[in-house]
């Protein structure tokens, strides 16, 4: 009996041992290396990366409370005061003091979102050498992370940094450049010059990384980044760069939309811009959605809704005559409603080349750009080509079109700071609300936006005067 | 060899086991004295013991603490096994045995902190669940009522909470394997008892997992040598209507008034004049058809003073709401042979919900066998249990019927649900009451919506099956070292089916929202016509293997050493798969294609292009463990007690470094039974012993790792329609995992000749390298950073009291909880900026984790009525001033958010039969914040608290109230600073009558003709009220904004035992 029942012990032990032995040795490590989450991913390869910036929520938007503090739209009291978000009523009214009331301020937080993302690719891409097999796609990479990274530095500046004016901007504070991805970092905000610098370097490399045009229009390509160079060089007064910029964007992409192929129908004329239904856009970005664009009472501005002429199809086609003198602006270059273009297209381009002509006293020139744009604006054979050999009423005439044509793309905001500096088209900005005047002066404090309240507790970096 | 064998030949075994008389329960633990050699041995956790001898007859004594010594003469040569069964000197000094989950153990001769509850004292309270059951029963455990997070298994805090971001409730156990499903779906008939395990070294055997405390389910099982025994239980429980009118509302007619006072200064027109057809209130409305002069001054002001008797609140309860019914059934039967025993139940639950149409259901079944083999060398166990639950989720509840479903306005108070008669009636919802009677002329479905109507079509269930399969080895390798293996199988298979048939609001609304006008004026249908059925089905299968090794041994009589030691291997795998069909026939189990791809224009506003929504969604989790482990303890002579216990845990904790995985965690204690020693002489006090433990546990936070990680999204819902990725955790090299260390020191006594018996014990705990968020300058790409923020460190003291009072024919018992736990956030490394620090409660260094702050109050302005604060000392009304100048460490810190001081108190009455038990539960030392009117939801027309009706109106309102006067436009900041300013801070001490049990029991030795062994009818009462609170509001201080508090439930049944 013994026997039997020692027989049995050793066949269990034997078994247990076994079982134990199996589960031990066999695959331990591949057990311990398994993914907890199976769409969980540390991006390393190239297509992690072109996933990364192809993020078009976070990557294509544009800041937006710098379209309600210029003089495009106006809006009344009762309607200002249900937009229901504070700041925004204080973006509308300039308002001095505390006009964030510690909200949160997706203008600041999603560019730098943006650069958090163009830095993560730029380090991954360091750790994956090219071979020549993946060299044009690694190369597209990068000079995507690098287009990006610039875009939002540049927006960045336009709402949170002074103008850029070549005799102080070694001295007026830019913004932080962020160059790794390494959040504890130390934020510390770089000069005017360093920020234009860095921005227009990078932005030179990525036109040499880059391909010609994008057949996605998320995605940047040479003549997005030439049709951003071109902006930059205008905003900072360098008309010879802009020019060039320009005249190299238009040689190889110069078409522009017939108005005349649209239809007015109360609702957005234009085809979705991604992946590339508008023919004059190249690169897609959308103003960061705001309460402001939506309501029924954002009304534009009534002077410049009426410096559009009757025969201006623009008139009809991007404006909604809602009666009792309320019009809304619904011809978004996005092709989507309440999406306001915030990105790069050939109109701008034509404008800034025109321009730079009329500033370099070749009013020809200006004149045969601009009156090429409207011919496409206007209905057929109803325009008649603007001829002066007047610098000024040239100009004039190119400023007063750059704003009709630019309506809620994000851009008026960087003209009135650039335009501010000559006191010939210096304009003081006025709103009435409840019948009290609020005004915004030329080159007030108030065009550079605060910079918000959680940036200057987390980092400590230095406010703007206000 | 041969004198080897006849020595061999000449020993004899002796095979037994010590029970106890009545219950049949195996005595761990418990004495032989083997009278041949003077020889002592120890029973194992199973109770049973073995040795060999050289003599034929032997006599052995059994003795066991608080049993009557047993002396049974045994012939080796004749029995396979002795049953010695002891009986108890009095029915309450019974030996405690504690489960670990993995051994059990004497409490008498433990060192950690353990609680043990028996299935006597959780079935004084009825409930569907087995958690609830724990409440007011164990120091140190308390339920955080206010709180809740639905994921996590319970709302329980076991001596504060140890983690901030990681999973904060304690591990459960059942069985010996940690059970990670919905624990509610647990039948608490089936539970056997539940031991807590507090301190480091009754925890740490848990490891990562333990960091905030363990709770050990030990189910029931059939018993050795038990005739068949047939229990039977059942109740009903009802619970009342809930009290809607709990949180105050402004009143309806100055919510009318107020919707007046917009109207004329224009805050309408925006709205009025939207394409998207916002929608606008009856009152609203009925201002513009005045204005238009669609109708007369005086009928619009009939028709307007006739809504302000009107508070939907009414029509909710009458319509929405009901009296709760839960019932409960359960049988089971168990028993035992010799050398097999078995234990079946089934139960059933039906519960019908406070909101009309919800419910659960719930059927359990539950087997075990127990077989012994090879002189009980050789156990097997095998348990398999299954449970069906349905969970009914037709009705929403009334927070979610809003105006507009978009902009989240929230619903008039003048709504009416169902006419005179009671038939439902459509309220405006999402459109235009114009907009929508236009569509429907136009041809488009009915687009009214009525919430009585939605519940009634709703037909939305989760049902969940769960599987759990245990297969235990025990084999006694020889005498002392036993090899246990242990396989557990557990799968949960849930399936959340939401049918929205056509006639629902959801589906016509979206089916309207995109149906496309064609040129020729008819219409076509994106959203096919039909139904919307959703069907979520998730799998999670939970397999543990587990390998160990017991040792014990017994030294002369005194010394005396039990070990184990083993290896687990966890695999827990989780496969969700959501999706949904379109123009769902459920008659024929249908559906139609639809477009995902395209832009429709939207009906309501052709300007606005959006997609079908495209809900398909997988996920695929896996959770792999390694742990090794190990537990001893040595106990000299009764006296003293050293145990240490140690264990490693590995896992596959996404991107850290393999070195970082494992994390080793250990514990030691001693404990010293004074009473025991010879010089101890003190009569009154005849149990004294004193414990001390100290060690670590840890806890696993999934949610961060080391690398930079991102998670992909797949294209459709992109506007390039390219896959692309989100990143979800920037990097973090310096990633650790979460770990608690514990002191505990313990006093447990008997006093008065048994009569008062208790514990006492402090503890002291710091939490180190915890997982906390921090607010991150954006400019760095976050706003949020997730990495080892924090230490924190908490100390208390856990009492618990048992006293018979009187003994007699009528017998009184009285059983006291006391806990004392404070916490301290040690480090945080944060700066935060006030407002995000109040609102999203930032934990701040020496405070608790949990805290209430605010700005200083001062007063009202006697001139304006606005809200005055302080800044730079000074009464100011610069409200931004005021908060750019405040920061978490100079705001007001009013105290903890969570009680400090908590207890019971429960006195328990027994005549014959009759039984009463009352709990009263105390709770000090905290305060809470309550609402009251935020001016930004008056002015933008969505009503508020009803401290608006108390607000300062003119000069000399100030004297009796503190509520600011009502601004002429919206000023954030000066609500901001009026709603997190001290005034609106109170204190939530207080002390409530918890439930009341009357039971009476009748047994067949009381009356012969009985055909039950015995039976017991009960009646019970639960949550039935505040004795105390020191808040004057009429608020329950435990749920200062829950839409209602818990209501009052009474249960009435009977259990029988056959």
């Amino acid at each position: 009996m013994k026997q039997t029942y020692n027989g049995w012990a050793n066949k269990v032990q034997g078994l247990l041992l076994l079982i134990l032995c199996m589960i031990l040795f066999s695959c331990q490590k591949d057990f311990l290396d398994k993914k907890p989450d199976k769409s969980l991913l540390v991006p390393t390869t190239l297509k992690d990366f072109q996933a990364l910036l192809d993020n078009t929520t976070i990557m294509n938007a544009s800041p937006s409370l710098n379209m309600i503090a210029s003089d495009e739209f106006y809006t009344t009291g009762d309607a200002l005061n249900s937009l229901g978000a504070i700041y925004e009523e204080n973006a509308y009214l300039w308002t001095k003091d505390d006009p964030y009331q510690g909200n949160r301020i997706v203008d600041w937080e999603l560019p730098y979102q943006q650069v958090f993302y163009a830095n993560v690719v730029l380090e991954g891409l360091r750790k994956i050498p090219a071979d020549t097999y993946s060299q044009s796609q690694w190369n597209q990479i990068k000079g995507s992370a690098l287009f990006f990274r610039s875009f939002a530095f540049y927006n960045l500046a336009q709402e949170f940094a002074k103008p850029y004016i070549g005799s102080s901007a070694s001295t007026d504070l830019g913004i932080p450049l962020r160059l790794t991805s390494e959040v504890n970092a130390k934020s510390v905000r770089a000069t005017i010059q360093t920020t234009y610098d860095q921005i227009i370097a990078d932005l030179n490399l990525a036109q040499s990384l880059l391909p010609l045009s994008a057949n996605i229009k998320s995605r940047p390509s040479q003549m997005a980044v030439q049709a951003l160079l071109s902006r930059i060089y205008l905003s900072m007064g360098d008309y010879v760069n802009a020019k060039k910029m320009a005249d190299t964007y238009l040689s190889s992409n110069n078409k522009l939309i017939d108005y005349n192929t649209l239809t007015a129908s109360g609702i957005n004329p234009f085809p979705p811009a991604i992946p590339s239904g508008n023919d004059e856009v190249v690169f897609y970005s959308a103003l960061i959605p705001i309460n402001f664009e939506y309501s029924s009472l954002t009304i534009v501005d009534s002077v410049l809704y009426r410096s559009f002429s009757t025969n201006d199809l623009r008139k009809s086609l991007l404006f909604l005559d809602n009666g009792g003198g309320i019009i809304n602006f619904i011809g978004d270059y996005t092709g989507l409603a309440y999406y306001n273009f915030g990105g790069l297209a050939t109109d701008e381009v034509y404008l800034n080349r025109a321009e730079c002509f009329a500033r370099n006293n070749d009013g020809t020139s200006a004149l045969k750009d601009l009156n090429l744009l409207l011919q496409n604006r206007y209905k057929k054979n109803a325009y008649t080509p603007i001829s002066s050999t007047d610098m000024n009423v040239i100009l004039s005439a190119i400023l007063n079109e750059r704003k009709k044509e630019l309506i809620a793309r994000g851009t008026r905001w960087g003209d009135l700071r650039r335009l501010n500096q000559d006191s010939k088209y210096a304009i003081t900005l006025k709103r009435i609300i409840y019948n009290q005047t609020y005004t915004l002066p030329p080159n007030d404090n108030r065009y550079v936006f605060p910079i918000p309240d959680n940036e200057i507790t987390g980092s400590g970096i230095q406010q703007n005067p206000r | 060899m041969a004198l080897l064998f006849s020595t061999v030949r000449a020993q004899y075994t002796v095979y037994g086991k010590v029970i106890d008389q009545k219950t049949k329960e195996p005595l761990a633990g418990a004495s032989i004295k083997i009278n041949d050699s003077q020889r002592v041995i120890s029973t194992d956790s199973f109770g049973q013991f073995h040795f060999n001898s050289n003599s034929k007859d032997i006599i052995i004594t059994a003795s066991y603490v608080g049993y009557i010594n047993s002396e049974t003469k045994v012939v080796a040569a004749m029995s396979d096994s002795v049953v010695i069964a002891l009986n108890r000197i009095s029915n309450e000094l019974k030996e405690v045995v504690v489960s670990t989950g993995y051994q059990n153990i004497p409490k008498e001769r433990a060192t950690g902190s353990f609680e043990k509850v028996n299935a006597d004292l959780l079935n004084r309270r009825v409930s569907t669940d087995v958690i609830s059951k724990l409440e007011d029963l164990v120091p140190g455990l308390v339920f955080n009522r206010s709180t809740s997070n639905a994921s996590y298994q319970t709302q329980i805090s076991i001596r504060g909470q140890s983690t901030i971001l990681g999973k904060a409730d304690p591990l459960i156990v059942i069985d010996n394997f940690p059970y990670e499903g919905n624990i509610n779906n647990i039948n608490p008939n089936d539970v056997e008892s539940i031991t807590v395990l507090k301190d480091a070294a009754a925890a740490s055997i848990w490891g990562a997992k333990a960091g905030n405390g363990v709770i050990v389910i030990t189910t029931k099982k059939g018993r050795f040598n038990q005739a068949p025994k047939v229990s039977f239980n059942s109740n009903v429980t009802v619970g009342g209507r809930p009290n809607l009118f709990y949180q105050s509302r402004m009143s309806t007619a100055d919510y009318i008034d107020e919707e007046q006072a917009l109207f004329t200064k224009g805050y309408y027109n925006s709205a009025e004049k939207s394409a998207n057809k916002t929608p606008l209130t009856p009152v609203v409305e009925l201002l513009i058809a005045r204005r238009d002069g669609k109708i007369s001054a005086s009928d619009a002001q009939s028709q307007i003073d006739a809504l302000k008797n009107q508070d939907v609140r009414n029509d909710f309860e009458k319509y929405l709401y009901q009296k709760s019914v839960q019932q409960q059934y359960n049988v089971n039967v168990s028993g035992g042979s010799a050398n097999q025993t078995y234990y079946v139940s089934a139960g059933y639950d039906k519960n019908a919900a406070n909101l009309v149409n919800n419910g659960y259901n719930r059927l359990t079944v539950d087997a075990n066998n127990t077989y012994s083999f090879l002189h009980n060398h050789l156990d097997v166990f095998t348990g398999i249990s299954y449970i069906q639950s349905d969970n009914i989720m037709n009705n929403p509840g009334t927070t979610g019927i809003l105006l507009s479903s978009t902009s989240g306005t929230s619903l008039y108070p003048y709504a009416k649900l169902a006419d005179a008669s009671g038939n439902p009636l459509s309220i405006t919802h999402d459109y235009r009451a114009a907009f929508v009677t236009t569509a429907q002329q136009k041809g488009l479905l009915n687009w009214q919506y009525s919430p009585i109507d939605e519940i009634n079509l709703a037909d939305n269930h989760a049902k969940q099956t769960d599987y759990r399969l245990n297969f235990n080895v025990v084999y006694k390798i020889f005498p002392g070292l036993s090899a246990r293996a242990l396989y557990y199988y557990g799968r949960t298979e849930g399936i959340t089916r939401n049918y929205q048939s056509q006639d629902t609001y959801y589906t016509r609304n979206l089916i309207n929202r995109l149906t496309q006008v064609n040129t020729d004026g008819s219409l076509s249908y994106p959203v096919p016509l039909g139904g919307i059925l959703d069907q979520n089905t998730s799998s999670a299968i939970s397999q543990n293997f587990r390998g160990q090794l017991n040792y014990s041994k017994n030294w002369s009589n005194k010394s005396d050493l039990t070990a184990i030691a083993g290896y687990e291997i966890r695999n827990t795998h989780t496969i969700t798969d959501q999706h949904r069909e379109y123009g769902y026939d459920d008659e024929h189990a249908t559906s139609t294609k639809v477009n995902y791809l395209t832009y429709f224009n939207n009906y309501y506003n052709p300007a606005l292009t959006q997609q079908i929504p495209y809900l398909d969604s997988q996920g695929d989790l896996t959770d792999n463990y390694i742990s090794y482990y190990t537990n001893a303890a040595y106990n000299y002579d009764n006296r003293y007690t050293v145990s240490g216990s140690a264990r490693i845990d590995e896992s596959n904790l996404f991107g850290v470094k393999t070195n970082q995985k494992g994390v080793p965690l250990w514990s030691t204690g001693i404990s010293w039974n004074v009473s025991n020693e010879a010089f101890y002489h003190i009569s009154w006090l005849p149990l004294l012993k004193l414990r001390a433990t100290y060690g670590y546990s840890g806890n696993v936070n999934k949610s961060v790792t080391a690398y930079t990680t991102a998670v992909y999204s797949n294209g459709s819902d992109n506007l390039s329609g390219l896959p692309y990725a989100t990143i979800t955790n920037p990097p973090n090299p310096y990633l650790q995992w979460e770990r608690v260390k514990m002191v505990n020191l313990g006093i447990d006594f008997e006093a008065l000749n048994h009569r008062i018996s208790g514990s006492l014990e402090y503890y002291h705990k710091n939490g180190i390298d915890l997982i906390g968020i921090a607010p991150y300058a954006p400019s760095t790409g976050i706003v949020q950073f997730k990495g080892n923020l924090a230490n924190n460190a908490g100390h208390g003291v856990d009492i618990s009291i048992h006293s018979r009072n009187l003994n007699g024919a009528f017998k009184w018992s009285t059983d006291l909880i006391f806990s004392n736990a404070v916490d301290e956030v040690t480090k945080y490394d944060v700066k935060t900026d006030v407002l995000s620090f109040l609102q999203l409660v930032y934990p701040l260094a020496g405070r608790p984790l949990y805290g209430i702050y605010s700005f200083k109050w001062g007063g009202l302005d006697p001139k304006t009525g606005e809200a005055q604060g302080y800044l730079n000392g000074q009464i100011s009304k610069d409200y931004s001033g005021i908060i750019n100048a405040s920061t978490p460490d100079n705001i007001v810190y009013n105290g903890p958010a969570r009680p400090t001081i908590f207890g019971s108190l429960r006195n328990t009455f027994s005549f014959k039969g009759f039984s009463v038990s009352g709990n009263i539960s105390y709770r000090f030392n905290y305060y809470f914040r309550r609402n009251s009117v935020n001016y930004a939801t008056v002015l933008s027309g969505q009503g508020g608290n009803r401290d608006f009706a108390l607000r300062w109106q003119k000069a000399g309102d100030e004297v009796f109230t503190q509520i600011p006067s009502l601004p002429a436009t919206n000023n954030g900041n000066r609500n901001n600073f009026y709603m997190y300013s001290s005034s609106l801070v109170e204190k939530a001490d207080n002390i409530r009558l918890q439930d009341v049990n009357v039971s009476y029991t009748i047994t067949k030795e009381k009356l012969r003709s009985l055909p039950f062994a015995n039976i017991q009818l009960y009646v019970y009462g639960n949550n039935l009220g505040i004795l105390w609170k020191a808040t004057k509001t009429k608020l329950d201080p435990d749920y200062p904004l829950n839409q209602f508090p818990p209501v009052k439930t009474y249960s009435i049944g009977f259990k029988a035992d056959f």
